[in-house]
């Protein structure tokens, strides 16, 4: 039993320790490859920034000249001033908080309300990254040099665009808040396993 | 009889000449007239696919290029021959705006031109460093430094104090210690000071002038010079190992003349031998250090007469031109461009020569060493050789002027100093290059042949012509012509550097190394200032757009524009033209450039992006409203 409520709290800090550790990582980013660029442009965001892709050395070029070509056809400019960039990460801290409060807490509420609200910050995550790249590709300035029509940015995956082929895909950033995220369930799952059996071996000595 | 033979020579040459060129001119006529087999399909089939460098593949070599009269140095690729960039240096380039803006203008000082012949890279232990390349100014006695980082123009030095065309220049130690430089026409020292031709003998003075280069940014600063007999100073070449501490430098004109209403050509010819200066560089530099000087033209001269024992004369046939050093340092090979020969003195025997004082004499003081002391030999090979460049396999490669060829020969190992192969060049070669060719490790498999004159084997564009640049395979047993180019006049010599010595060179300036004060970076803090009659204009490129976009000012005001391109892109190029008036630059991604100008017509000027950039380039403008006096 010991172990058990050993291993929970284990878990959970581990979960708390990788949500803050994933700030350091792009959560997602996105390559464009054309005949202009032969070497490619990358940008990515992370948790707290948009910025170039760490290999930006070997490339033509990164965030700022996506901007450049974006404001050609009136796309907004994709900066620091983004209210997600002011959301999401006092949201993640207040998810590594709570990992650290079940932690301690040993209650299958506290855990199940941890999984929850984590699940709630991960759709909300997806779905305003997935708004946020639409809104880029339909909010365009009417008056920009450039008239394209409205479109979706490659969200993930392979993608043409004009003369453009982006690749884009989740990374590190994205990918410890998962792990993390099995880690709180399987703590929540250990929980409910272990309060069954309290509940069983309460149910035999009371016969 | 002297004489006659050298007329006999003359008239021989001529006759080659005409025969030459009437004998290939325009190949391809003469084959379909002679109704001649051409070369076979596949042989120029193989031929070609050593050129070719397939788009977006890159050449394995950088090949620099002197532009001669144009001032400029020109970028080539080896071996697809294509000219990849021209770099500004004595001349003007609205390219680029060289000439233009302010900091370019003031290194240029004054001068619109120059006549470059000898570029040299830096070298670290007698190998390329791909640091710097250097290069000369014939007409204005001067030498510019080019980083090798940026490939632009730096420093220009000079005018050297009482050189008088600093031709046989800019030869680098073997460690880049100091650039040679020296007189090509004696004139009176200092500059300036006027005795006429008649006392040319005694009155006018050569110079051989070394140059320092800080071996950290590469400054360049005038260190000392040597004060010489009125000979003409024609080209340089340093020692290398053995013979480092040491630079050769030929001359004709031993016979110290000049008479007024007699050709330099007649007087200069007399004698049968003229000399290669051997100078013990280390040696000067130690008596210089001890003070052992006279101040001339605000330089420290060292005179080699009062202070015998590092300036030595070697005899060498006839009116020498070109001077160079074997690989390993070892042998001194003098090109006399009036005899059919290149003589080849031993390094090691002048020393000795020198300490057992084994001199025929002295030259105006200048002390004669016997040429049967130091000459291993005498290699007949051909008229008019010129130059001499080394590959990997034991060869050296002089080029022929009066025969248009290049001549093959054996200076290491088994056939040492035995002719091996000739190949006739279209017409006229000069210098000739080869990969590293003039270091201690020649990379070999080419060599280019730097021809004067392209007579008629491209397309006809009228009596202006381009020259002829060579491409020879040397990598078989025999030399191989197989491709041309035609460079913009006039390429007299060329340094070869393999690419991939060049690590680094930066596309784009970062924000942190532009040190301009008056770099602007965001085009919300463009602006503009009045200062009594002075309008300073702080201006920002990115695509599209230069802000500001209007600049009002009146008629007879200075305008100072600082333009900053804020770009951090490679290539996104912007240029600030401004019609009608003399006002153009291309500030590099990062750069800043000043220009200066007074507004003296009124009306409105648009000024606009010269350098396309853009979808939106057109649209890249602006207006520069120039107010009448009020009257």
């Amino acid at each position: 039993m010991k172990a058990m409520a050993v291993l929970r709290s284990v878990l959970l800090i581990v979960a708390a320790v990788l949500i803050l550790v994933s700030f350091k990582y792009p959560m997602w980013y996105m390559y464009l490859d054309s005949n202009n660029f032969p070497k490619g442009l990358g940008m990515a965001i992370w948790a707290t920034h948009p910025g170039d892709t760490p290999d930006i050395k070997e490339l033509d070029g990164g965030l700022k000249e996506v901007n450049i070509l974006n404001h050609y056809i009136g796309m907004k400019e994709i900066s620091q001033g983004m209210t997600v960039f002011k959301v999401l990460p006092p949201v993640l801290v207040s998810a590594a908080i709570l990992c650290l409060i079940a932690a301690i807490i040993r209650k299958k509420w506290i855990s199940f309300i941890n999984v929850i609200w984590f699940a709630l910050i991960s759709a909300g995550g997806m779905a305003t990254l997935f708004y946020n790249l639409y809104q880029f590709g339909h909010d365009l300035d009417p008056h920009a040099p450039i008239k394209v029509a409205p479109f979706m940015p490659g969200f993930y995956g392979e993608h043409t665009l004009a003369q453009f082929t982006t690749y884009s895909d989740f990374h590190w950033g994205t990918y410890l808040l998962v792990i993390a995220f099995v880690l709180m369930v399987v703590a929540w799952a250990l929980d409910l396993v272990s309060s069954r059996r309290a509940a069983q071996s309460q149910a035999k000595s009371s016969n | 009889m002297k004489r006659f033979k050298f007329f006999l020579v003359a008239a021989l040459a001529t006759a080659a000449i005409v025969a030459f060129i009437t004998a290939t001119g325009d190949a391809q006529r003469r084959r379909a007239k002679e109704g001649e087999a051409g070369p076979s399909k596949t042989e120029v089939v193989e031929d070609a696919l050593k050129t070719y460098v397939p788009p977006g593949d890159l050449d394995e070599y950088y090949v620099f290029l002197s532009g001669g009269h144009s001032g400029q140095i020109f970028v080539y690729g080896l071996p697809s021959m294509r000219h990849i960039r021209t770099i500004p240096v004595f001349g003007r380039y609205p390219a680029t705006g060289w000439g233009y803006d302010n900091k370019s203008k003031e290194m240029m000082g004054g001068l619109t031109w120059g006549d470059c012949h000898h570029p040299g890279l830096s070298e670290t232990k007698g190998l390329y460093d791909g640091r710097w390349l250097f290069i000369n100014d014939n007409a204005g006695g001067r030498i510019a430094r080019i980083s090798l980082r940026d490939f632009e123009c730096k420093q220009i030095l000079g005018p050297l104090p009482n050189v008088a065309g600093n031709h046989a220049s800019s030869f680098c130690t073997w460690n880049t210690e100091y650039l040679i430089g020296a007189t090509r026409f004696s004139i009176p020292i200092p500059k300036g000071t006027v005795a006429d031709v008649k006392d040319y003998k005694q009155k006018y003075k050569g110079v051989i002038s070394a140059t320092k280069v800080d071996p950290k940014d590469g400054t360049m600063s005038v260190a000392w010079q040597i004060v010489m007999p009125p000979w003409d100073y024609d080209l340089a070449r340093a020692g290398k190992l053995v013979s480092g501490d040491w630079f050769f430098v030929t001359c004709y004109n031993s016979e110290a003349e000049f008479v007024d209403g007699k050709p330099l050509e007649i007087t200069a010819s007399e004698r049968d031998k003229d000399f290669v200066i051997a100078v013990n560089w280390k040696g000067v530099e130690k008596e210089v250090e001890k003070g052992n000087v006279t101040e001339i033209g605000g330089a420290k001269v060292f005179d080699p007469v009062k202070t015998p024992g590092y300036v030595f004369a070697i005899p060498c046939k006839k009116s020498p031109h070109g001077v160079d050093v074997t690989p390993d340092g070892k042998y001194i090979v003098g090109s006399g461009k009036l005899a059919p020969v290149v003589s080849i003195f031993n390094f090691e025997k002048l020393l000795k020569a020198v300490q057992d004082k084994n001199f025929s004499g002295d030259d105006m003081g200048i002390p004669v060493v016997k040429a049967e002391a130091v000459q291993d030999a005498e290699i007949p090979v051909g008229l008019g050789p010129l130059h001499t460049v080394f590959d990997d396999k034991g060869f050296a490669y002089t080029s022929l002027f009066v025969e248009s060829a290049v001549a093959k020969w054996q200076w290491q190992g088994g056939q040492q100093w035995q002719m091996v192969d000739k190949i006739p060049v279209q017409y006229n070669i000069g210098h000739i290059a080869s990969p590293e060719g003039d270091t201690v490790k020649p990379l070999g498999h080419w060599v280019l042949a730097l021809n004067k004159l392209s007579k008629g084997t491209h397309l006809n564009v009228g009596p202006h012509q381009p020259e002829s640049l060579q491409l020879i395979d040397t990598s078989g047993p025999k030399m191989k012509l197989i491709y041309t180019a035609f460079p913009e006049p006039e390429p007299h010599y060329a340094q070869i550097i393999k690419a991939d010595k060049l690590k680094d060179v930066v596309e784009v300036y970062k924000k942190e190394e532009n040190k301009d004060p008056n770099a602007t970076w965001d085009p919300k803090n463009a602006r503009i200032e009045r200062d009594g009659n002075t309008v300073k204009v702080w201006m920002t490129q990115i695509r599209s757009s230069i802000m500001p976009n209007v600049i009002r000012c009146n008629e007879g005001d200075n305008l100072i524009v600082y333009v900053t391109n804020i770009e951090e892109m490679r290539n996104e190029l912007h240029g600030f033209g401004v019609c009608g008036y003399d006002v153009t630059g291309v500030p590099a991604p990062g750069a800043t450039m000043t220009f200066e100008f007074v507004a003296d017509k009124p009306g409105v000027w648009p000024y606009y992006c010269t350098n396309f950039c853009s979808a939106l380039h057109q649209e890249m403008q602006g207006y520069l409203i120039v107010n009448p006096k009020q009257k």
